[in-house]
């Protein structure tokens, strides 16, 4: 069972022009891992961490971040609306 | 050089027909039990939920065709 | 008695070798001597104190849709650029079935930001096959255009709705060989692919849904005529951008060809990480395998306004919640309330050095028109306040519709970004030219590159920057006999002035058919941009000649 937690987290400008967050996730092994994590995402693992601040959520667990990124990305799934 | 002098990067695999979370663990995790297996191959996989795989599969299998599934973890660098 | 002879320059030819003192002599669309010139020319320019190079090649862009109603691909033309690559991250305006069109719309909506209204009072739908699309363009053509096709719009006209709901079948795949033989037939320059973008209902692009075996079946169509696969790796990831690389430079050593993956950023919190797809890099061309990584030469900017919350802010309990929770209206009334601002100014204190270099971009009112383009720092004296007050009193005056930039936020260690633009391995490139219209400008980046990289820091010579963006494009590319100055050579031309040239300030301008806008910015110290023997822009004149072609493929001019 992977045990990888959050260990570090930078604010970053997203090639679109918007501010993201940068999740680095330590694993058992050393190795480490980026995501990135937009301002819907980041609201989603706040919360599910009781996290009030960006550093709240160091030491948190990844599932967390699955779920936040799964959650996000969720939200366009049902929406038939074409963007204009 | 030839292929097996390139130098080692991250285990990864491309998914076969029909893969999900439990059948890539089955086969590439297979001395783990599947509850573990799937949860390190999710934890090692997070750019997979940067997307939803609307349309394409059911329920909680959201890997598409086109994606690079890791095996192993991050190596360790320096 | 020459057509066209550029006198007493500086010759940056594009190999890569020190300048020299020439004159330039064109004859139709050739170059037809580089040396001393005595005879007299129907146009002459004096190019003294200037640059004479090979016109610039823009591979990444998405000037697509721009191309149905403006030829020059305003203002990559002016800034230089001679030639361009549309056709990016798998999508391109054909082949398509009129069916399709309005999905397509979407997407490049959702790509470029080029709004509905465009393409409907801009747009004659009068294509459906790449051939017919490349036919309509061509009229009016002032710059080259080397257009990919892409996999997503394909796949599309291949398998219809199925094409974002599974794999391809066997058939399905043959005919999509078959498809992009006719597309490189009629012109393609190659074929993209993406593993990042997002459609018109921000679910993945139809190409995301071709497994290996696809893919591998479109490469090797291209194998048979040596054409480029450009992709769209996981950028933000070093583990799957190698993993991808690693799957192009089989691609590329079993069907010999080039292939290029962008974009790739130098953050000062991936440096480790850009090393290590460096260095994977240079182990896959060591094999022999072509897989080039597009780098860009400007760095990126974050901008915002209060109407949306903003992550820059999340370090700021008071604003981030105001911003996340508040109505407009509770946001502008917490933005007056004078407790409310005593507590907001003192949590915005840490970022002191932040906010008086913040950039005010868009406004709405007529009356703060005066201060757009001005930093805060600026507008705080003018209005004899502090920054972090105006931007709150123009958020307010603004109905929160002010737009502010913070300059320079990623891509943005200079040296670093000069060791990779200057790495042998590295294609400059990357641009977006095209996209993004309501975000930022994706132009003058090649201006950028030589004010900043070449003048400014001193990080690389004049002579290597023309070479990366004019020979070593042409050659990574298969574009023949353009990207040198040479005797024989088609004339494709930039006189610049290296002591001035720089992209402009970035401006929001109303050139988009249907009333639309877009960020530009306008070419500075560029003179002249010839193309295929003619003058396409001067400084003086602006647009003129509309020589461009469709590349590789070569039509002969007659000369005049
Ligand atoms: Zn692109």
């Amino acid at each position: 069972m992977s045990g990888a937690v959050i260990s570090r987290v930078e604010l970053a400008a997203a090639h679109d022009g918007d501010a993201e967050l940068n999740v680095t996730l330590q694993y058992e092994n050393g190795g480490q891992t980026l995501v990135a994590l937009d301002e819907y995402a980041v609201r989603v693992l706040m919360d599910s961490c009781g996290a009030s601040t960006p550093d709240g959520l160091i030491g948190q667990g990844w599932h967390h971040v699955r779920d936040a990124l799964e959650a996000a990305s969720n939200r366009f799934v049902n929406s038939n609306s074409t963007q204009q | 050089m030839p292929v097996e002098q390139l130098s080692r990067v991250r285990k990864s695999i491309l998914p076969q027909v029909g893969d999900d979370w439990s059948h890539i663990a089955s086969r590439e995790l297979p001395d783990l039990s599947e509850k573990d297996a799937i949860a390190s191959l999710q934890s090692w996989n997070l750019h997979v939920y940067m997307r939803a795989a609307a349309r394409m599969g059911t329920g909680s299998n959201n890997i598409l065709p086109s994606d690079v599934i890791f095996v192993e973890p991050p190596l360790a660098h320096g | 008695m020459y057509d066209l002879v550029i006198r007493n320059g500086k010759v940056v030819d594009g190999s890569g070798l020190p300048a020299f003192k020439a004159d330039v002599a064109v004859m139709g669309n050739r170059i037809v001597k580089i040396g001393q010139v005595p005879e007299a020319a129907r146009e002459e320019i004096n190019a003294e104190g200037k640059i004479v190079a090979p016109g610039f090649i823009d591979p990444h862009t998405h000037f697509d849709a721009q191309l149905l109603w403006d030829g020059c691909a305003k203002p990559a033309l002016a800034h230089g650029v001679t030639t361009i690559v549309p056709g990016n991250c798998s999508l391109s305006l054909a082949p398509l079935k009129a069916k399709h069109r309005m999905k397509l719309v979407g997407m490049f909506n959702q790509i470029e930001e080029m709004p509905l209204k465009a393409f409907k009072e801009g747009v004659v739908w009068d294509w459906e096959t790449f051939s017919e699309y490349i036919t309509r363009i061509r009229k009016g053509l002032a710059i080259n255009v080397a257009p990919l096709v892409g996999h997503s719009v394909i796949r599309l006209w291949v398998m219809n709705e199925a094409a974002t709901e599974r794999t391809a079948t066997d058939a399905e795949i043959a005919e999509m060989q078959s498809v992009l033989r006719e597309c490189l037939d009629a012109g393609a320059a190659g074929l993209s692919t993406s593993y990042v973008d997002m459609d018109e209902k921000l679910l993945p692009v139809p190409s995301r849904y071709a497994d290996a075996r696809e893919v591998e079946a479109l490469a090797s169509v291209l194998g048979e005529y040596g054409r480029v696969l450009q992709i769209v790796p996981e950028f933000y990831d070093s583990d799957l951008t190698i993993a991808r690389l690693d799957q192009l430079a089989e691609l590329s050593l079993k069907y010999n060809i080039p292939t290029t993956f962008s974009p790739l950023f130098m953050n000062a919190d991936n440096v480790d990480a850009v090393n290590r797809v460096m260095a994977r890099v240079d182990e896959q061309f060591a094999r022999g395998a072509r897989v080039w990584p597009q780098v860009q030469t400007r760095p990126i900017d974050i901008s915002f306004s209060f109407s949306v919350p903003s992550l820059l802010f999340m370090r700021f309990p008071t604003w981030y919640k105001i911003m996340r929770f508040g109505t407009p209206d509770e946001i502008s009334a917490f933005f007056s309330d004078s407790e409310n601002r005593v507590k907001l100014i003192a949590e915005a204190a840490p970022l002191q050095g932040l906010w008086p270099t913040l950039v005010l971009r868009h406004v709405e009112t007529d009356a703060n028109q005066k201060y757009v383009g001005k930093t805060l720092k600026e507008i705080a004296e003018l209005r004899n306040t502090t920054p972090v007050e105006a931007m709150m009193d123009l958020s307010v005056e603004e109905g929160l519709e002010a737009h502010f930039l913070s300059a320079g936020m990623g891509h943005n260690d200079d040296a670093k970004v000069a060791g990779l633009l200057n790495h042998p391995r590295v294609h400059i490139g990357a641009s977006d030219g095209g996209a993004h219209i309501l975000s930022f400008s994706t132009y003058g980046d090649t201006g950028y590159l030589f004010s900043h990289f070449v003048r400014d820091l001193n990080l690389m010579t004049v002579e290597s920057a023309v070479k990366k963006i004019t020979s070593d494009t042409a050659a990574i590319w298969g574009i023949p006999e353009r990207g040198m100055l040479k005797e024989g050579m088609i004339a494709d031309i930039a006189v610049f002035d290296p002591s001035t040239i720089a992209r402009g300030e970035e401006k929001f301008v109303n050139d988009v058919p249907g009333d639309g806008h877009r960020y530009v910015r306008d070419s500075h110290g560029v003179d002249t941009v010839i193309v295929g023997g003619g003058i396409a822009w001067s400084e003086a004149k602006g647009y003129q000649d509309a020589r461009g072609e469709v590349l590789p493929g070569v039509r002969e001019m007659v000369a005049a």
